[in-house]
């Protein structure tokens, strides 16, 4: 591990011209063994995620638990401002007054998970990441345009310069590099 | 018991089964406007309980003819002899003869939409003709607009004049919007109990083969569980915060004793429960889950109406209108099933629907 | 009376290349898009007279703002009884507006309806702007808007709270919720966007400002994976939010006990209303800049249908709040009811009633008839008359309401001032200023979203999404129809 970490190969990454050439690449890929590969697309291809074996189920509950704690902080900060800090008669109203504190308390479950979900996002993707050794594919400025491209990285186990290229120029890509760090 | 027990516990039974009734005919009238093809599978389903407006009709009658009798006056007050000042002045809409010639046109309308959509369907399943579906678009769009209007006026009668002191402008869409929840859980519940428990073909394929039919039922029912609570909550806490006694009235009776307890099962069982369960995407996959969350809307929907139409009632027999919903619920069962037997099981004038038998036809969802 | 019909006939089961139809790549679609603001030649006149005549329009409104904190709010039509007027009348009005954009944004997304995919962008700067625009009455209604921070709860020497059981103060919760999850929603769209902008621009100076906006996205698979589920989350989430910031406006009045605004019905009423404002608004600034900018292919007819008919279903909601209104002030036998009613239609301000009928009632009707969804020029009309019947029902609901309410020795007659008519034009300029701003500095189209559709509409020509297409149908949540972003539609949280 040591080895590879300080490896200055980034990986190799193919280029596709089209999201099927690159789905069907990234299964066989996959079903070749490799484990440490990514997809990149200028658009989200349906399929591409289950192909490179990418599974994460953490955002969902983080929006829900950002939710959950948006609702209990929302009661809680009404109950303890108008019951428990400065309890006072407001047209004979009770002290905890749940039904008004319902609409609060839905904005603060919104305002939370909305949060929850793009912290969580970004922090899961690891951004912002001003760069990344992907950036130094040539043509990659293509990938927000049209083109499509696989990275083998270099710390998979089965990375080997030369098979690992052979393999990548079997799937058929219209051009293999090499990547540096 | 006396008579007017009786007929709480009749009328009770029949707003009940009366509201599934238009849950089936809003429904039809929604599918047919808008040609969602999530409501293919249960066309046939709706249709069978849409076809029960005229037997509903006829179970009017009885109530009808109460109007004219003195226990009448002590179901709806409004009802001549009227001495309350504030009665006098409702007079001009809430009197017996106006009351009678509403209900005739109430159910001349929803009948004849029926009619013609049903009809078409049936035609166009037979001759494949396209321009039925164009036809049925347009009269059920307009026919949404009447629906509404009428549903509104409806249930001011039915349920809203019991006490006819007390008035709230969304009371009718509420209702609205619970007959869909409640028709949605019950078509829901018949197909996934036919696919799952009974291996009925075609439901076993249709669950196995277009997963987004459950996923669609299930968010349909998600929108409308959260569609309730918002109508429920915003009743509920405009008329709270305004404070006024004439319609606060209707709050303090249904959370007097037992009756909160019943409420406050509503804000658990009717939304929180069946809400974070169809959140999840596994109850929407799972044919068991799915008939589990329709079962518990559907019960709640009972009790909700049950809290909602039984407190208005002066000393009503609690018994006595389980019963009636037991007993109108026995007949408009076996009516509906007759219906479905009488029918065939899918409509086959919508070319998608093959392709949802189809295996693998939707399998990117 | 078609009401789904099948103008402008295509292929059969055809629906989406109804959308972008023509022939495009990936490589055009965000070339034809990110040139508008990567290539400032592309803007001409009908931009310049716009942009300046709303910047004009914006100085009008920093004047009648400086005027207002000099003099304070005296300088208003507001008195007592009618305490709340244009500045009230106005907020209702804008925020309304916006609500159009997170339905396009969030609602459409989640019922997968691809027609949302031109105009989502553009629909959610609207919001926006708008809600920028709306925030600003209240404000300075409060007549100090320095102090406006008091609003917020925060331990303080005075050792006092807000009022939670105060629906002006669930206003700045909702408000100030919708704001920031609004710019969430619209920042998180637009990242792969600026990516792509990044890319493509070639000033080093254009490059820095998209490259650190677009935070080194990167297009992975596993981002776009995770960007997927945090998007439709956040569409799941603003729609019920949407809803909830115009009931809660609603509540604003419907809490009081004032005849005319206790009503149960407002909630729904508010929602549909505020829809139908906004589906006005998208049509009055997507008629002119699709044709100004050649968008006819992207922004197609079908889209302007579409929208008219959303116009003409909310329409009829608001409508059928109209009838429940008159017809239970009628049917509650309360003679303040009664009166507020027969106010309304009779009294000194009976011409706002009736326009609005005519506004909101009458005319909307026309959207029955498809030649009329597809003119452009009677649609563009329509919507005007739809943005006046909205202003108008918030005038009649404030100001006819508030004139006379229970003691007749209370009654009073208002009348706005010019600085309550520049403070709302100003805004106009403002939101308009905005806007066109925009349309210059960001796409105003979603790219990914458009490529995406692209490949969705040539990758059915090889079969392996099996039917695809379901604008013809029209059809909400049809099982067949495919998805904007590929993941079960609200299949959120666990």
């Amino acid at each position: 591990m040591e080895r590879v970490a300080e490896s200055p190969i980034y990986g190799l990454v193919a280029e596709f011209s089209d999201p099927e050439s690159l789905l069907q690449a990234a299964e066989r890929t996959r079903e070749a063994g490799y484990r440490r590969i990514d997809a990149y697309s200028p658009f989200p291809v349906h399929g591409l995620a289950e192909a490179i074996g990418f599974k994460d189920n953490w955002l969902p509950w983080i929006i829900f638990l950002a939710g959950v704690t948006g609702t209990i902080a929302g009661f809680a900060l009404q109950i303890y401002a108008l019951a428990i800090d400065y309890p006072h008669n407001v047209g004979g109203r009770p002290l905890i007054s749940w039904p008004a504190f319902v609409p609060v308390s839905f904005e603060t479950t919104i305002l939370l998970a909305s949060f929850g979900a793009v912290i969580g996002m970004l922090g899961l993707n690891g951004l912002p990441r001003p760069h990344h050794p992907i950036f130094n594919t040539p043509r990659f400025e293509l990938a927000s345009q049209d083109r499509f491209f696989l990275c083998i990285e270099a710390t998979d186990p089965l990375f080997d310069i030369e098979r690992t290229e052979q393999f990548l120029e079997s799937l058929g890509p219209d051009a293999v590099s090499i990547v540096e760090r | 018991m006396t008579l007017l027990q009786f007929a709480q516990a009749y009328l009770f039974g029949w707003v009940f089964w009366m509201t599934l009734t238009l849950g089936c005919v809003g429904l039809t009238l929604l599918y047919h406007a808008v040609r969602g093809s999530w409501a293919l599978p249960i066309l046939r389903i709706l249709e069978a309980g849409n076809k029960l407006l005229p037997v509903m009709f006829l179970a009017q009658i009885p109530i009808l003819i109460l109007l004219f009798t003195p226990t009448g006056h002590e179901l709806y007050h409004w009802l001549p002899p009227v001495t309350d000042p504030v009665l006098q002045q409702k007079t001009f809409y809430l009197n017996p003869p106006f009351y009678v010639a509403r209900q005739v046109i109430y159910f001349a309308i929803w009948w004849s939409l029926m009619s013609v959509l049903n009809r078409s369907a049936a035609r166009q399943d037979v001759s494949q003709d396209p321009r039925e579906a164009q036809l049925r678009a347009n009269v059920a769009a307009p026919g949404i607009v009447a629906f509404v209007l009428t549903i509104t006026f409806a249930y001011t009668d039915w349920v809203m004049s019991l006490d006819p002191h007390w008035f709230s402008t969304i009371f009718s869409s509420w209702f609205l919007v619970g007959a869909g929840l409640m028709t949605l859980a019950f078509a829901t519940m018949i197909v996934t109990w036919r696919a799952w428990r009974m291996q009925q073909q075609p439901w076993v394929d249709i669950l196995r083969n277009n997963p987004g039919f459950m996923r669609d039922m299930g968010n349909l029912m998600l929108a409308f569980t959260m569609l309730w609570a918002y109508f429920s909550l915003s009743q509920f806490l405009i008329i709270w915060s305004g404070n006024l006694p004439e319609e606060t009235s209707y709050y303090l009776r249904r959370t007097e004793g037992v009756w909160l307890l019943l409420g406050a099962a509503l804000i658990g069982l009717q939304f929180l429960v069946p809400f974070l369960c169809l959140l999840s995407g596994r109850t929407k996959r799972t044919p068991g889950y799915l008939f589990g969350v329709a079962l518990l809307i559907f019960v709640m929907r009972v009790v909700d109406i049950f809290w909602t139409v039984v407190p208005f009632f002066e000393e009503p027999s609690y018994p006595l209108c389980i019963a009636g919903f037991l007993a109108f619920g026995a007949l408009w069962l076996t009516l509906f099933a007759q219906n479905q037997r009488n029918a065939t099981v899918l409509p086959t004038h919508d070319p998608r629907l093959q392709e949802a038998l189809e295996s693998g036809a939707t399998s990117h969802a | 009376m078609a009401v789904s019909n099948h103008h402008g006939s295509s292929p059969a089961g055809d629906g989406l290349s109804e959308l972008l139809p023509g022939e495009h790549s990936y490589r055009s679609l965000g070339e034809r898009i990110g040139s508008i603001v990567l290539n400032q030649n592309k803007h001409r006149w009908p931009w310049y007279v716009v942009f300046f005549i709303a910047f004009a329009l914006l100085q009008v409104m920093m004047l009648s703002i400086t005027w207002l904190l000099w003099r304070g709010v005296g300088i208003w039509g507001i008195n007592i009884p009618v305490a709340w007027g244009f500045d009230i009348i106005n907020f209702v009005w804008w925020i309304g507006i916006g609500h159009a954009g997170t339905l396009i944004s969030a609602i459409l997304l989640l019922l997968r309806q691809q027609w949302r995919n031109s105009i989502n962008r553009f629909a959610e700067a609207m919001t926006l702007f708008a809600v920028a625009c709306a925030g600003l009455f209240p404000l300075l209604h409060t007549g100090r808007p320095w102090l406006a921070y008091w609003m917020l709860p925060y331990p303080n020497v005075l050792a006092m709270w807000p009022q939670f059981r105060s629906p002006l103060l669930w206003d700045v919760f909702a408000v100030s919720t919708y704001a920031t999850v609004s710019a969430l929603f619209w920042f998180v769209g637009l990242i792969p966007d600026l990516g792509s902008l990044r890319d493509r621009a070639r000033s080093p100076i254009l490059k820095g400002i998209f490259g650190v906006l677009a935070m080194g996205w990167r297009g992975s698979a596993q981002h776009w994976a995770r960007y997927e589920t945090a998007y439709l989350t956040l569409a799941g989430l603003s729609t019920p939010l949407v809803l909830s910031v115009h009931t809660i406006v609603s509540f604003d009045f419907a809490v009081s006990i004032v005849p005319g605004w206790h009503t149960t019905i407002f909630p729904p009423y508010f929602v549909a209303g505020a829809v139908y404002a906004g589906f006005a608004m998208v049509l009055t600034l997507a008629i002119p800049v699709r044709k100004w900018y050649g968008l006819e292919d992207l922004i197609t007819m079908k889209h302007m249908d579409w929208m008219a008919k959303i116009m003409l279903a909310t329409g009829l909601v608001v409508f059928y709040g109209y009838i429940c209104e008159a017809f239970y002030a009628f049917y509650s036998g309360n003679k303040f009811e009664i009166y507020m009613m027969t106010n309304r239609m009779f009294g000194p301000y009976a011409w706002s009633y009736w326009a609005l009928i005519f506004c909101n009632g009458v005319v909307p009707q026309f959207l029955w008839f498809p030649q009329v969804r597809y003119n452009l020029f009677w649609l563009f009309v329509i919507s005007q008359v739809v943005s006046v019947g909205m202003w108008l029902e918030r005038f009649v609901i404030i100001v006819v309401s508030l004139h006379r309410d229970y003691l007749p020795a209370n009654w009073g007659m208002y009348y706005p001032t010019i600085w309550d008519w520049g403070l709302y034009l100003g805004t106009i300029g403002q939101f308009t200023f905005l806007m066109f701003g925009f349309i210059r500095v960001l796409p105003m189209i979603n790219i990914f979203e458009m490529k995406d559709l692209w490949h969705r509409i040539i990758h059915r020509g090889h079969g392996r999404v099996a039917h695809a297409g379901d604008g013809r149908h029209g059809g909400a949540m049809a099982p067949g129809t495919v998805q904007p972003l590929g993941s079960p539609a609200a299949d959120v949280e666990g």
